[in-house]
């Protein structure tokens, strides 16, 4: 009896999904996006039950990017993912694995709703839109107002000369250091450091140059941030592992961050969090005091794969997601992260969350001097490249500034051309 | 039934069992194997249709910066790892044939770190030497300084094999103690007639006779060498200054995050050309007849 | 000769302390693993025993599973079950392959068991690309079998049972079959119970090798809900590495059943440990 029961539900469950419609959707594995896309898919699914959405993270043991790779190499890619940047697209563009977007009518109309005509212009791959942008970070310095106050700093250090003048009150022995100059050991993180303070150094110039196949940052302004990195290192003013969570153990006085961070430190840290100065990041002594202050946009964007057999439905679920502005604003509430709206300094909706929120706010500033990364496909083996004949070697004293540069520069054109 | 009978069925009964074999074996080792080198003349990113390049990878392989860096590091690690290894082991072997009590907890004590999972010591030991872990708080504690154990290139090469070591202590030691555990007492007993000191005895008698030992244990710790991917995908990701990057990462890479499987084929094929040659080497020059008389 | 007094007259005693001590060092990781797991999250790194034990980041790992989708519990599930299928697929079939080769005369049976020692000789990881390969043109990726039928089978089992058997006295077996015994009922009703130990080591050594093996799913596996502990553990360490709490809580789960094994079975291990010199 038990077992006739269990066999007429197993029966009824699977003709009930029969009649659906299954999308596997990946999204970043990083926790308040999650908390995001899992409210979302939730409510879609209230919704909308006759389409599923297989949500999870990315599987990625390493990067996204690598994770999505193998997965397209074992046919097990998803139907629609997000975190996908402007580098990494141009490389699933040629490997012809993405549906360009404008193919579907109504296109333009969710384009105009979130007023991002602009911001789109900006992943025209090919006269084709394969991404539809979602958010856009600016990097930004964290201070700590505290720490800075100790030794008589009542702003943020603006130039390298502050910071070394702060670094070098602050820093005591293995304790204490100025700032984290290096985020980390992997390719992505070159974007946080090295092209960060490039495009600070440089009022915004690319760091690479696409067309021609070659390096441009082996300049002036290239020099100045080698010489940065090398002062500290080499000073002692920083140091190439800082323990976890250095910035809120009042190891370093400062560091690069996302505003993913904001939300995280407003729980976790909040004594912390109240004490904190957002400022751009450091530029050279002879940086114009006037000029506004670039800096590198963490730009990241959705996709939908070639591959999947229900790209009408997985448009519906994205214009359902993008079409409505309380999704942005929860979005917002949530990850803190800028959405890639061209409304979002004027809409009222966003405004007062700025108003509450001035580390936000001071993000939101930003947005129109956030650049983001050189658009070519080889970018890990190029930021690869970047770790190890500039990054490591100043962090090791392995190399003088002008050679680590020249260095990278020679390998990264063998790269590109 | 006449013998000729009974032995043809024996021949389908053997045959008919060892096909299974055979059969698992053509689909999930044959086809691999052919393969293999399929790929290693290849270029191909399991997308696009695959083409045949000749030897372009051992081409591309030789004149490579990284792989010759990942050689440099391999043979580095084993400089590091095998005296330690061989070292604590025998050292271990020998303590242990000396004692009459807790035998069987010091051998647990030892070999349960072998039995660790690698994930999970890999997790463990990046905490345990982490900036503020308990190693490092020890150190500052006694000596006012900490160690960058992941964080300079040198070192971090040199706590993988650390790391290592304390895993295969209990393992090496016990195949050494085993090898111990065979030499006749009476010849140290002759021995000792004849006025041997300890350390002729161990010269003129334990080493020569341990050789089969000792030759298993250095066969091991190089197979291990150039099969070591868990610590260093965990911990370091093959850094800083690409010091920690193994053959098994290289090829893990290159297959899977550069889409290169042609090149990752080659670069195992040169892998295990090299673990073979290794091997070889150490037979040769270390392997001794031995006889216990 | 001052050397060789000076050793005889170490006491012995100096050589147990060091010896415990050595010992305690030896254990050290895994015990601050243990305590660390319970321990709340600001002592793990400050202090070895704490203000009080907690149970939270063992919760944590539970709801894992609903809050973030990482069923924790579910891929321990998935190792197990893993391990134990291809453990029991290795013995079996090294059990009635192995007596084929040692026990019944045919022609080319010296040959096929050379060929067995010779696939001894390549190590796995030369295949693992062009296997990765297979398993994809299989459509097999992401799914259980992809994890169990690489291994099913090992030419290392295969021959530890060839060698065990070459030992059993050729009486057993007349015996046997003069009773009208088949072939496998001699396997298992003869065979494998005297040579029970080399059963328990090919058992052991291949749980412990699929348990730990951390490239292969890695590879083959996006789905969380189908991942054996290891790989979710290593992206969940690589993703969330501020949660130590919970990761050494996992690291403790990936721990646990192979350490309980191994205590068990030790006096296998010790064996087998002992074999491979031969």
């Amino acid at each position: 009896m038990k077992r006739l029961v269990l066999v007429i539900a197993v029966l009824t469950v699977s003709l009930l999904l029969l009649g659906q419609v299954e999308l596997v959707f990946w999204t970043a594995p990083n926790p308040l996006q999650e908390e995001f896309w899992k409210e979302t898919v939730d409510q879609w699914h209230q919704e909308n039950p006759d389409i599923r959405i297989k949500w999870s993270t990315i599987p990625a043991a390493a990067s996204s990017e690598e994770a999505i790779l193998i997965a397209i190499a074992s046919n097990q890619a998803p139907d629609i993912c997000t975190n996908i940047m402007s580098g990494f697209a141009a490389q699933l563009i040629g490997a012809g694995q993405l549906v360009p977007l404008e193919t579907f009518p109504d296109f333009w109309d969710l384009v105009d709703t979130r007023e991002m005509r602009e911001i789109i212009e900006g992943w025209k791959f090919d006269g084709s839109y394969y991404v539809f942008p979602i958010y856009s970070n600016p990097m930004m310095m964290w201070w700590r107002k505290d720490l800075l106050e100790s030794v008589g700093f009542d702003r943020a250090p603006r130039t390298y000369s502050e910071v070394y003048e702060f670094s070098k009150a602050y820093s005591h022995g293995l304790e204490r250091f100025g700032m984290q100059v290096i985020m980390g050991r992997n390719w992505w993180d070159r974007w946080f450091d090295f092209i960060t303070y490039y495009y600070a150094a440089s009022g915004g110039k690319p760091y690479l140059d696409v067309e021609r196949g070659r390096a441009t940052f082996d300049d002036e302004y290239g020099l100045e941030v080698a010489k940065f990195i090398d002062t500290m290192f080499r000073e002692k003013w920083t140091a190439a592992d800082l323990g976890a969570n250095p910035f809120y153990m009042g190891v370093i006085g400062g560091t690069i961050m996302g505003p993913w961070e904001i939300n995280w430190a407003k729980t976790q840290f909040p004594d912390i969090y109240n004490n904190i100065i957002v400022a751009p990041p450091p530029v050279p002594d002879s940086y114009p005091e006037d000029a506004p202050i670039n800096t590198f946009a963490d730009t990241k964007g959705l996709v939908m794969f070639a591959h999947s057999p229900h790209k009408e439905e997985a448009w519906e679920f994205i214009k359902w997601v993008y079409s409505n502005i309380e999704n942005d604003k929860r979005w917002v509430e949530i990850t803190n992260m800028p959405p890639a709206r061209g409304d979002l300094g004027t809409h009222a909706i966003f405004s007062s969350f700025m108003a509450e929120d001035p580390v936000f706010a001071e993000y939101a500033k930003y947005i129109p001097y956030a650049i983001p990364p050189a658009l070519t496909e080889q970018y890990v083996d190029v930021q690869d490249m970047m770790t190890q004949y500039l990054v490591e070697p100043l962090m090791y004293g392995r190399a003088t500034p002008e050679n680590a540069l020249s260095n990278a520069a020679t390998r990264i054109r063998r790269i590109l051309w | 039934m006449g013998m000729r009978t009974l032995q043809r069925r024996e021949t389908i009964k053997g045959w008919s069992i060892s096909s299974v074999y055979l059969a698992y074996t053509a689909i999930f080792w044959g086809y691999p194997f052919v393969w293999l080198f399929i790929l290693a003349l290849s270029r191909w990113n399991f997308l696009t249709p695959r083409r045949f390049v000749w030897f372009d990878n051992f081409i591309r392989m030789v004149t490579d910066d990284v792989f010759w860096q990942v050689v440099f590091n391999t043979f580095n690690f084993m400089l590091y790892f095998i005296p330690m290894v061989l070292g604590i082991a025998l050292l271990f072997a020998i303590a242990l044939t000396k004692i009459k009590f807790f035998k069987t907890f010091f051998i647990l004590a030892f070999l349960v770190a072998n039995v660790s999972s690698g994930v999970a010591y890999s997790i463990i030991f990046s905490n345990l030497f982490a900036i503020n872990g308990p190693l490092n708080r020890l150190t500052y504690n006694l000596f006012g300084k900490t160690i960058p154990w992941f964080s300079e290139p040198q070192l971090a090469l040199f706590a993988i094999a650390m790391m290592v070591t304390w895993k295969f202590i209990g393992y090496y030691g016990l195949i050494l103690y085993s090898g111990l555990q065979v030499i006749p007492r009476s010849l140290y007993e002759s021995a000792e007639l004849d006025g041997a000191t300890k350390w002729v005895k161990f010269r003129k008698i334990t080493l020569p006779l341990l050789n089969p030992s000792l030759v298993m244990v250095l066969i091991l710790s190089i197979v291990l060498t150039f099969g070591i991917f868990t610590e260093p995908f965990i911990i370091t990701g093959g850094g800083p200054m690409r010091r920690t990057l193994t053959f098994q990462m290289l090829i893990y890479t290159t297959a899977f995050q550069r889409l290169d499987p042609g090149y990752a084929s080659t670069l195992a094929m040169a892998t295990a050309l090299l673990t073979f040659g290794c091997v070889f080497l150490t037979r040769k020059l270390i392997e001794r007849e031995v006889s216990f008389v | 000769m001052t050397k060789g007094r000076f050793v005889k007259k170490i006491p012995i005693g100096i050589l147990y302390v060091v010896l415990f001590v050595a010992s305690i060092i030896w254990i050290y990781p895994y015990l601050w693993m243990a305590m660390g797991s319970v321990k709340p999250a600001p002592e793990i790194f400050t202090r070895f025993w704490p203000s009080r034990f907690t149970t939270e980041h063992y919760s944590f790992l539970l709801q894992a599973a609903d809050r973030m989708n990482r069923p924790f519990i579910r891929a321990l599930m998935n190792s197990i079950f893993v391990s134990v299928t291809v453990t029991v697929c290795v013995v079996v079939s090294s059990a009635i392959i192995g007596y084929a080769l040692s026990r019944i005369t045919f022609k080319g049976r010296e040959k096929l068991f050379n060929f067995v020692i010779f696939q001894m000789l390549f190590p796995g990881f030369l295949f693992i690309v062009p296997l990765y390969v297979l398993i994809r043109s299989l459509r097999l990726p992401d799914t259980y079998a992809a994890m169990i039928l690489p291994s099913i089978m090992s030419a290392w089992g295969v021959f530890m049972f060839a060698q065990s058997y070459k030992s059993v006295p050729i009486d057993y077996i007349e015996a046997a079959k003069i009773d009208g015994a088949g072939t496998f009922w001699t396997i298992f009703k003869i065979m494998i119970p005297l040579s029970s130990s080399t059963a328990s080591i090919v058992g052991l050594f291949t749980f412990i090798g699929i348990w730990d093996n951390f490239m292969w799913p890695l590879i083959v596996m996006r789905d969380y809900n189908k991942m054996p502990l290891s790989v979710l553990l290593a992206s969940f360490n690589m993703q969330y590495g501020q949660y130590v709490g919970p990761i050494l809580a996992g690291s403790v789960l990936q721990t646990l059943p192979m350490v309980l094994i191994f205590l068990v079975f030790r006096k296998y291990f010790l064996q087998g440990i002992s074999m491979s010199l031969k």
